[in-house]
């Protein structure tokens, strides 16, 4: 009976000492504090390196825009094809870390990095969609090819990829033209 | 001949294990080929779209119809515009302007007077039949953009239209139709040709181009017509000018910008090495659908 009580009383001392040495521990070493600083500097692969980072703390994520605005600016002082790829990389670790869904992610490769026009709609028919808010839809295709030109023309040097996404905001302006004048009675 | 050698529509199948078994074994290679062909059926009919009818064969009879119209109305034009062009040089370079009284002065405006009265003559004769072919093709090419684009597609689906398939009519050539100065008849003969020979990925924007074309030249025809008309009473209600007005010269310009297709440099132009591209970026992301 003697012994049991002893080690209980062990048993309690030893708990007691795990117990606080963890408190302690946890007052000493606390949680890195994440200022979710926007990156900064020429160094491209640093600055992915840094957004990719942040982003993984929930506290950074509101900021993902912002992310995506100085990664472009970055990117725009040393443009190249590869930065493409770290665009894309970084579009495919927000999604993992549940910064942007897998639709968010394709439409922002898309809107900046492709010749394709995210803005058009695709469910219902040109009659009762594009041509009821036709200065909208054109003020919107005009917003995104100013994007295109940041991502595809200053982010990443492809002169060819913009060339193509400005034909065909004229050509798809002309379309848009015609299609709502034929619509209109 | 045995039970086994008899072959029975519904026979007993436990009387025969290798027959069940084989039958089996049809049943799910039939199954799996369905699933399969369901599957690529429901793949393309995701991606295809309906095929894109704007070029009618009346549509194409009437742009034909239009052309041949346009290139009678030229050549009635064409001389009759030249011969008060050479009246109007000989006029000024005999200094007859602010002259009083000169007998061959008074000649030369006559001449003028004359001719201008015959243009607008051809002109108030033509204008009207022209104006005709023009809105039937409008209006025929207005009903096909308004099913085929309009009703039948999607904003999504018109940037899918201008991707160029190999040996489709290049954008360049194109908008050079509608944008750079041409006769009205060779407008509709490049337009007839370019029809003809063109792919139904690109034929989106020509009929585009073509119904626009063709709106804002009926509505220039119809404004001629008017101008032609004021015209007509000054002259009538003035027997002898001295010169060419500015409001005869406003009608002459009309009639050369619509007819002649001289534009004096006016419109813009879409640079031609945007058109050319046809290579897109070498990464190729997973985002990126044209992948």
């Amino acid at each position: 009976m003697k012994n049991s009580n002893n080690f209980r009383r062990c048993l309690y001392s030893f708990t007691g000492l795990v117990l606080g040495w963890v408190l302690i521990g946890c007052q000493t070493t606390p949680a890195p504090d994440i200022s979710c600083s926007l990156p900064t500097g020429y160094n491209v692969a640093d600055a992915f390196a840094h957004a990719n980072s942040d982003l993984a703390h929930l506290k950074c994520q509101y900021e993902f825009d912002h992310y995506l605005e100085a990664l472009l600016s970055i990117a725009a002082s040393d443009p190249k094809e590869k930065n493409k790829e770290h665009f894309s990389n970084f579009l495919g670790q927000a999604r993992e870390n549940g910064v942007i869904s897998q639709v968010q992610a394709k439409e922002n490769y898309r809107r900046y990095f492709t010749a394709d026009f995210v803005s058009l709609g695709q469910l219902h028919n040109n009659c009762s969609t594009t041509c009821q808010s036709q200065p909208d839809v054109i003020k919107k295709l005009k917003i995104e090819l100013r994007d295109k030109h940041r991502g595809l023309l200053e982010a990443t040097g492809d002169r060819e990829g913009y060339a193509q996404a400005d034909s065909e905001y004229n050509q798809l302006l002309t379309l848009i033209e015609a299609t709502c004048l034929a619509c209109a009675d | 001949m045995t039970n086994d050698d008899t072959c029975h529509p519904l026979g007993d199948r436990s009387s025969n294990p290798k027959q069940t078994s084989e039958l089996g074994w049809v049943l799910v290679l039939t199954w799996v080929t369905l699933v399969i062909c369901n599957n690529a059926m429901a793949a393309q009919s995701s991606t295809r779209q309906p095929t894109l009818n704007i070029f009618s064969t009346q549509v194409i009879e009437n742009i034909k119809e239009t052309g041949n119209a346009a290139r009678t109305l030229e050549n009635d034009l064409q001389g009759v515009i030249e011969q008060l062009e050479q009246q109007q040089q000989l006029y000024y370079e005999s200094k007859c302007e602010g002259a009083v009284g000169d007998q061959g002065c008074d000649q030369i405006s006559k001449q003028m007077a004359d001719t201008y009265k015959e243009m607008l003559d051809s002109m108030g004769e033509r204008l009207p039949d022209m104006e005709r072919n023009i809105m039937t093709t409008r209006d025929s090419l207005k009903k096909r953009l308004n099913k085929e684009l309009g009703h039948n597609r999607t904003g999504q689906d018109l940037q899918q239209l201008l991707r160029k398939k190999k040996g489709g009519i290049a954008v360049a050539q194109r908008t050079q139709v509608r944008r750079k100065g041409a006769r009205l008849s060779d407008r509709f003969r490049q337009y007839f040709n370019l029809v003809s020979q063109g792919s139904s990925e690109s034929l989106a924007l020509l009929g585009a181009e073509m119904y626009l074309d063709m709106d804002e030249t009926a509505e220039l025809i119809q404004l001629t017509q008017q101008q032609i008309r004021r015209a007509r009473l000054v002259v009538d209600l003035s027997d002898a000018f001295g010169t060419i007005t500015p409001e005869m010269q406003k009608t002459v310009s009309e009639v050369k910008r619509i007819i002649f297709g001289e534009y004096n440099g006016e419109g813009g132009q879409v640079p031609t090495d945007l058109d050319t591209v046809e290579k897109p970026g070498k990464f190729c992301s997973e985002f990126d659908p044209g992948c």
